[in-house]
């Protein structure tokens, strides 16, 4: 009541609007800044870039520890780690300082930040983090490794279930219990970096100070090194966690064309695109979303052609999201677009990598998430809702019959009931005499009028087909066809609708079937309910209306700074080679101009030299 | 609101369908009664008129880049010239907004709603005109522009349709009513033009000079050359005196069209394109009529006014007797002096404020001295 009250309050008061200044799409000025800023360190940033901090504090931590190690430097030992003491040594000491040391220690761990020097400060940490032994899946190993004639202590960490146990075995704990004790031709003095160089063979390994890093690692599938008298972590991906392969994509089928589809694990998914794309100017930056579930998500674009601007102004609302968990790209998407109460969605969101990769081409921003297999691809405009995966791949005369029979259906799909009504209630002239006694015979016996009648079997239709993908096995798809025959047949014969109404209930279900996108199918089977009840009130004059106002609020719309209803309201001057219409593969030279992309020129004028050359001869 | 810009396609089709919105009401009926036979000229010697004076207006605008009326009455007469000016078309626009919204209305009511009360009819209008301008002009002109290729479509399949009705002796005798009565004592029906004064207020919107002026030369030849060319086939089709009687000459158009037992009585197709292009007109006049207040009045916000606005509009509407009284203001009120608004007001505005630019240039330059 509150909330209806709000809402009234909000439509007759005048409130003052709020100055906020919605992001434009600017035009690129000269030259690639990302590119001249990066240089050739943007590919490896993404891998790079903990590493190369974590030496930068390696560093400084260096020289604090230098100063503090100074006075106990032990002879032959050229570390700025902590002095190693030496087996049997600490044993007498613990004994001596142990409810003291517990004492402190139990202090002290909640504030803990930075990986301690003493092994039992960290396994503390990691058992009050991880409230062991209550969290069953989460294991510490302790051990001790054998080196140059010394035991040091140390354990590992990782979640059981998500860590690869033989690779871990092979490649973190075995070397470091048993090989660690064989002569290695290295001078190496410094143990930390002798365990990271010489004992840890495993293909990537971070070294990190800060405990929360290292919590953020394990959760993500990586084991977690510690060494008594180190204090630094050595992390490795040793991540195993079951997952789907990669399988045809479920909503977006085509018969030409490549059919892998995305799965839920992060890094298949930006190899499958990068598997497409062998540029090194695709750029796949990490970032994580949710204080609680850290959901690893990567930013995908080409640097030299995106716009600087599209991709800032998406990090940016990326990074301004503040929730606590972050489930499935479906989520991200209603965090992310401009408006979420227009009926039309304003990110594409698809299940294929060569759809993705296509539209990176053209200068858009793709965004992948952790744990779905769907990736959003930004801005979007309400024409590349129309486009199906298959246009490019089959020649242009079957690709335009496609989208000419696609527009059709849609808009069958949206005005066929509220046509339907407007002319049975309104507009009888339209209908030739004979089909008009038709459907008076037909809607004799019925009792109802049409409205109802439209209504009735549309609410039958949206309820098979909710029951259908409910129902588990092939019973699904099955009971729909099977639902919507018997349904529709039974409800002629008990006169509740007429026959030339089934018709129109199933061209109307056979039309939405027919978008490829799959949310604005949703989208359109609520404005058609708006369609009926237009028609039923104010016939064709009423669907215009309705037309008016879709229209009036589709223009008003914008994707990421792009209008909506680009390349045609407003009209840009960049060439409509692939819009509503597709033109030949080869005379599709330049990229949209709606999206003030770095390089227009998508290929030369003349792409097919071979024509050339034959002319020549 | 001085944020928004778009080019210069948009903007014609804007003024076009503005303009050329009056000919599926009854403007070939008016052209008829006022010329006879020879009513199609009439477009034609009036949009020469209206070229040589938007001559002269473009040539004083020249100085006055990206300002719009009444930011030039300012110039000139300071707050009293804003609000004067400002004023007089704030009452043109009310006025020609309420009663083609009642011709609308009834028209919508005579072929498509009969049943239903015209309060219900107007306010599916009074709703798409609030909502257009919560929305704000960018919106209504990027829809027109998707509307306009769909309408002169419709407009076109009309024509063609008809083209076995065609008979080229309707037509004559060639100067109709006779020639004084055609080209002297029609001459105020320039004002069939008068929709062109959305210019003034485009201004800000388009930015430049030289796009203003292409704007405005070629959104006045489109639009005579669609109303002379409606005019010609609705003569073609129904013989003189016949096509005074027709009330909606082009539904009637729209009826005769037929092909085959599936291709016939495509009127209702016709009302649909038809009352697009009246949704977008009625629109984007409401938009620049809180457009003019905001600006009269320096006011910091429009959108409180939306709502007033329409009712006032809303209630005016009603104030007519009969659709015969509207049609009646229209044609003989409407369709005969709005072009002093359009034409005469902005000319005198645009050389006071250059004589004024100039005098003070004058001081300044003394004052250097």
């Amino acid at each position: 009541m509150a909330d209806f009250k709000k809402i009234l309050k909000d439509l007759f008061v005048f409130k003052e609007p709020e100055k906020i200044e919605k992001f434009i799409l600017k035009e690129n000025k000269n030259g690639c800044d990302r590119c001249q800023k990066s240089g050739n360190v943007e590919g490896k940033k993404t891998e790079s870039t903990e590493k190369e901090t974590e030496k930068k504090e390696d560093r400084t931590d260096e020289n604090n520890q230098k100063k503090e190690d100074s006075g106990s430097r032990k002879k032959g030992v050229k570390t700025t780690f902590a002095p190693i003491i030496q087996a049997g040594d600490n044993s007498k000491k613990k004994e001596d300082n142990s409810k003291v040391k517990q004492d402190k220690i139990t202090k002290d761990v909640n504030k803990m930040s930075k990986v301690s020097n003493k092994l039992a400060d960290n396994v503390a940490y990691l058992k009050n983090k991880y409230t062991l032994p209550d969290n069953g899946d989460v294991a510490i190993r302790e051990f001790s490794i054998t080196a140059r004639d010394k035991t040091i202590s140390a354990c590992v960490i990782f979640i059981d279930g998500m860590v690869d146990r033989t690779v871990m075995d092979l490649a973190v704990l075995q070397p470091l219990m048993l090989l660690s004790n064989i002569e290695i031709k290295d001078n190496e003095q410094d143990i930390g970096l002798f365990v990271k160089n010489s004992l840890i063979p495993h293909n990537q390994i971070k070294i990190l100070h800060e405990l929360g890093k290292v919590v953020d690692e394990v959760n993500f599938g990586s084991c977690a090194v510690f060494v008594d008298g180190v204090d630094t972590a050595f992390t490795a991906d040793v991540k195993g966690w079951q997952n789907r392969g990669v399988t045809n994509p479920n909503s977006e089928m085509v018969i030409r064309g490549p059919q892998e589809g995305f799965n839920e694990i992060l890094r298949t998914n930006t190899a499958l695109i990068r598997k497409i794309l062998l540029d090194e100017d695709l750029i796949a930056e990490n970032l994580s979303v949710g204080r609680r579930s850290k959901t690893p998500c990567a930013l995908l674009y080409i640097k030299d052609i995106a716009n600087d601007s599209l991709v800032d102004e998406v990090k940016r609302r990326l990074n301004g999201i503040n929730i606590d968990y972050l489930f499935d790209s479906g989520e991200l998407e209603q965090l992310l677009e401009d408006n979420s109460y227009q009926a039309v969605p304003q990110i594409i969101a698809t299940e294929r990598p060569d759809r993705v990769a296509s539209m990176l081409t053209e200068g858009k921003v793709a965004v992948i998430v952790q744990g779905s297999p769907f990736v959003l691809v930004m801005p979007t405009t309400h024409i590349d809702l129309f486009h199906s995966p298959e246009d490019s791949y089959v020649r242009f005369p079957y690709a335009n019959l496609l989208r000419i029979i696609r527009i059709t259906a849609i808009v069958m799909a949206l005005l066929l009931p509220g046509l339907y009504v407007a002319i049975t209630n309104f507009h009888h002239e339209m209908i030739p005499t004979d089909l008009l006694f038709a459907i008076e015979a037909s809607r004799e016996k019925v009792p109802f009028p049409s409205l109802v009648e439209i209504l009735i079997m549309e609410l039958a239709f949206e309820f098979i087909r909710e029951a259908g993908i409910r129902i588990p096995g092939p019973l699904g798809p099955t009971l729909g066809i099977i639902g919507g025959l018997i349904l529709g047949q039974a409800a002629v014969a008990a006169n509740i609708v007429s026959p030339i109404l089934i018709i129109i209930v199933a061209v109307t279900g056979i039309g939405s079937f027919a978008i490829p996108n799959f949310s604005l199918g949703y989208a359109y089977r609520i404005l058609r309910f708006v369609y009926i009840f237009l028609g039923a009130t104010a016939g064709f004059f009423g669907i215009t209306c309705g037309l008016f106002l879709q229209g009036i609020w589709l223009t008003s719309t914008k994707s990421f700074g792009v209008p909506f209803m680009a390349p045609m309201g407003p009209v840009t001057n960049g060439e409509l080679a692939d819009q509503i219409f597709r033109a030949p593969i080869w005379k599709q030279d330049k990229r949209p101009d709606f999206l003030n992309v770095k390089n227009n020129e998508k290929q030369p004028k003349i792409s097919r030299q071979w024509q050339e050359d034959e002319k020549k001869k | 609101m001085d944020k928004v810009c778009f080019g210069k396609v948009e903007a014609i089709f804007i003024i076009m369908n503005a303009m050329s919105i009056q000919l599926f009401l009854g403007f070939t009926r008016r052209m008829a009664g006022s010329g006879g036979t020879a009513g199609w000229m009439i477009p034609i010697y009036t949009s020469i008129i209206a070229l040589i004076l938007f001559f002269f207006i473009s040539k004083l605008y020249k100085s006055f880049e990206g300002k719009d009326i009444i930011d030039v009455a300012e110039i000139a007469g300071g707050s009293f010239g804003r609000i004067l000016v400002g004023l007089i078309f704030i009452v043109d626009y009310i006025f020609i907004l309420s009663i083609m919204l009642r011709i609308f209305g009834e028209d919508i009511k005579i072929f498509a709603l009969s049943q239903s009360p015209l309060s219900f009819v107007i306010i599916f209008f009074i709703i798409v005109m609030v909502v257009a301008s919560y929305t704000g002009v960018e919106s209504i002109v990027r829809l027109n522009t998707l509307i306009m290729p769909v309408v002169i479509i419709g407009f076109l399949i009309v024509v063609i349709g008809n083209i076995k009705f065609y008979d080229a002796t309707n037509l004559l005798p060639i100067f109709g009513d006779g020639a004084y009565k055609v080209f002297i004592k029609e001459i105020p029906r320039i004002s069939i033009y008068s929709a062109f004064s959305f210019i003034f207020f485009l201004v800000p919107f388009i930015g430049k000079y030289k796009d203003f002026k292409s704007i405005g030369y070629w959104s006045l030849i489109f639009s005579s050359i669609v109303l002379t060319f409606g005019t010609i086939a609705y003569f073609l089709v129904v013989p003189y005196p016949t096509s005074t009687e027709n009330f909606i000459p082009y539904l009637h158009m729209a009826r005769y069209v037929n092909y085959g037992r599936f291709f016939q009585r495509i009127e209702s197709i016709f009302v649909l394109m038809w009352t697009m292009s009246a949704f977008v007109y009625l629109s984007a006049g409401k938009f620049f009529l809180l457009y003019m207040i905001k600006k009269t009045f320096k006011l910091k916000y429009y959108r409180p006014l939306i709502l007033p606005i329409a009712i006032i509009i809303f209630t005016l509407c009603f104030m007519p007797q009969s659709l015969m009284a509207a049609v009646t203001l229209e044609g003989e009120v409407v369709r005969r002096f709005a072009w002093i608004v359009t034409f005469i007001v902005p000319l005198v505005v645009l050389i006071v404020a250059k004589l004024v630019n100039r005098k003070r240039e004058g001081e300044k330059s003394n004052e250097k001295v």
